[in-house]
């Protein structure tokens, strides 16, 4: 018998610092964490932790090669519900994995304190739960804002 | 020992050298600076262009103080560490990120406690004197960990799609493992 899978993705750096913030939580069930370095493998001992190649939408060739890794890491865990802080590949995680039928959640990272960013406000589209960390920023018919990682 | 980051994608010679004039200016050598993909880093420092996540790690723990860009991975980084941050903003007019959303963590941001921030280079050199004399910053101001009320929502979202029945599997296809 499998227990069902929850995939957390983050890009490195402060989009990672941020998931990892909510280890705790996601640690809790059956998780694979998923980011675009290896070292960051430290931050969550003992998970099932998997890289993908970095990638912004600014370099199409990285990207192509960055959803590729995702699409196969996607068809190997069949998470049933997508987590990510962004960017590039968690976006592109969280639209493949809707298309699978898994349950996506987009949490648009606390370094966006204005606007939405880019790929935060096209995951309104794919998020069943879609998140911003600002107040300012929630919207009737989304993003709802309930709290922060800090 | 004051750790000096521009974080792991593009070089940011604005905070480096606006550091670098206050060190010369205060008698420091003891200064670490992370410079990015660059050859440009300050002469009599000791200085690395990357630093893998343990190596990030270690240099905040050795610091007493960090001075990076307005980074969320730093400012998180610094707070947790219970080390006081000075931090100076990333311009997009300058070509130093895509957007000047950094300038809004500082807006957010600076005056928290243990957070020095600007967008202004010429403050950095006062900025790193008051986080010098601000009290030690002592325990952690943050946590390693999220609490509240975003865990709470994504621990009922959880539950909801991933709770009892999916407990005992569902009959998605096992991994091959």
């Amino acid at each position: 018998m499998k227990r069902p899978r929850l995939l957390a993705i983050a890009s490195g750096g402060g989009h990672w610092k941020e998931l990892v913030r909510l280890a705790p939580l996601f640690d809790e069930y059956e998780t694979t964490y998923v980011t675009t370095e290896p070292g960051f493998q430290r931050d969550v001992p003992g998970a099932r932790f998997k890289t993908v190649t970095e990638a912004s939408r600014w370099d199409k060739l990285l990207l192509l090669k960055s959803a590729l890794e995702v699409t196969w890491i996607l068809l190997r865990e069949r998470p049933r519900v997508v987590i990510t802080t962004g960017a590039a590949p968690g976006w592109f995680a969280l639209y493949l994995a809707k298309k699978m039928g898994a349950k996506t959640v987009w949490i648009d990272s606390f370094a966006n304190g204005d606007k939405l960013s880019l790929s935060g406000e096209k995951a309104g589209k794919y998020a069943d739960l879609w998140l911003t960390q600002w107040p300012e920023l929630a919207r009737p018919d989304g993003p709802e804002y309930a709290g922060s990682v800090l | 020992m004051i750790f000096v980051t521009v974080g792991s994608q593009l070089p940011f010679p604005r905070l480096v050298r606006a550091v670098e004039a206050w060190a010369k200016g205060a008698g420091r050598d003891d200064v670490f600076f992370q410079v990015g993909d660059t050859d440009d880093a300050p002469i009599g420092f000791r200085s690395a262009r990357g630093l893998g996540p343990a190596e990030f790690e270690a240099e905040i723990a050795r610091a007493s103080m960090v001075v990076g860009h307005a980074g969320t991975g730093t400012l998180m980084a610094a707070l947790s560490a219970g080390k006081p941050v000075v931090m100076l903003a990333r311009r997009a007019a300058l070509s130093e990120t895509r957007n000047d959303h950094q300038v809004t963590t500082v807006d957010r941001f600076g005056g928290r406690p243990a957070v020095f921030a600007t967008v202004d280079e010429s403050e950095v050199g006062e900025l790193i004197e008051a986080a010098l004399r601000a009290e030690p910053h002592g325990g952690s101001a943050v946590g390693n960990h999220a609490t509240g009320p975003l865990v709470d929502r994504l621990r009922s979202f959880l539950n909801e799609h991933m709770g009892a029945d999916g407990a005992r599997g569902s009959g998605r296809a096992a991994r091959g493992s």
